[in-house]
């Protein structure tokens, strides 16, 4: 009751005076991926993908749904695929004619993952949408593979120095290796907002 | 050695340097992202990054097993990252969104 009292106070006096100074509680973060949700709700061309976008998220069931559906279309064109978990979403593994299933693929994510799916995995993984190389230099610190201040830069240099950026006249560190292919780094990699840890 | 492709569907313009920077953006703009990879004796993976351009990007190992070729693709977003264990003769690639948020890809590249 007091804090509506406040609210309502605060509220009259915006009204009256023009101003909010000394209202302010906390106030709602802004959602990230609000722009990102806004222009696939404009692209959307079934009702799986109108359904599901329409309140601003992606929900594990629904993620599950537009999956399915697509592994589904796969199958229905003659191929197969399947999924499999890594780092809280999926993965797919297509053995065989992968080139018949690369013909079909684009065709079944429309309408059922092409919007879907990277929403449910940015929005997981990242969920401050952060630039994907700062997102795994913060994993990196918080699983102690390397200590702070380390950022965006440091570890595309320390990509480079592990030979992973495919440079060619750069010196492989060793260390920088066996770093960037360790348990902690996968589990990082697999999913920048993990901390290193759960894989 | 970075080797770049340009890309043109329609109005859209992908630019494409693996081993550096791959990526996507909306209508008349080139974009870049990044493919990196790593190998041990029994381990691949791929990781592709879209910078902030509309589309996404998608990594993918392939090996073979007993000859016969496995793709193991990670997921179609802004950072994509896929591992694969086993078998022999790892190949590592990419594709690209090249329309904003829609369902045109470039063919898989591989680095």
């Amino acid at each position: 009751m007091k804090r509506h009292g406040k609210s309502l106070l605060c509220v009259l006096a915006t009204v009256i005076a023009g101003v909010s100074v000394g209202c302010s509680g906390p106030q709602p973060t802004p959602d990230p991926y609000s722009e990102d949700f806004r222009q696939a709700k404009e692209l959307a061309t079934s009702d799986l993908e109108r359904a599901v976008l329409e309140d601003g998220k992606v929900t594990r069931s629904e993620y599950e749904e537009a999956m399915q559906r697509y592994v589904a279309c796969i199958g229905d064109g003659g191929s197969s695929v399947t999924l499999k978990e890594q780092g809280g979403y999926y993965v797919y593994q297509v053995s065989g004619d992968i080139e018949h299933y690369d013909q079909i693929s684009e065709g079944c994510a429309r309408g059922t993952t092409v919007l879907i799916e990277p929403l449910y995995v940015d929005v997981l993984t990242n969920p401050d949408r952060l630039d994907p190389d700062e997102a795994l230099a913060r994993c990196y610190v918080a699983a102690g593979l390397v200590a702070a201040p380390f950022g965006a830069q440091d570890l595309r240099d320390l990509m480079t120095a592990a030979g992973a950026d495919g440079s060619v006249g750069t010196p492989i560190d060793p260390a920088a290796v066996e770093l960037v292919n360790s348990e902690k780094s996968m589990t990082c990699m697999e999913n920048p907002s993990s901390g290193g840890k759960d894989r | 050695m970075k080797r770049s492709t340009r890309v043109g569907v329609g109005s859209v313009v992908g630019a494409i340097a693996l081993s550096g920077v791959v990526g996507v953006m909306p209508a008349n703009a080139a974009c870049t992202a990044l493919g990196t990879k790593g190998d041990t004796g029994s381990l691949s993976w791929t990781r592709a990054k879209s910078n902030d351009c509309a589309g996404n990007v998608q990594a993918r190992v392939l090996r073979y097993i007993s000859s016969y070729p496995t793709a193991t693709d990670g997921p179609k977003s802004r950072n994509s990252y896929v591992s694969a264990t086993g078998g022999t003769g790892a190949g590592h690639a990419l594709r690209i969104q090249t329309t904003a948020g829609g369902s045109t890809w470039t063919n898989w590249d591989y680095f």
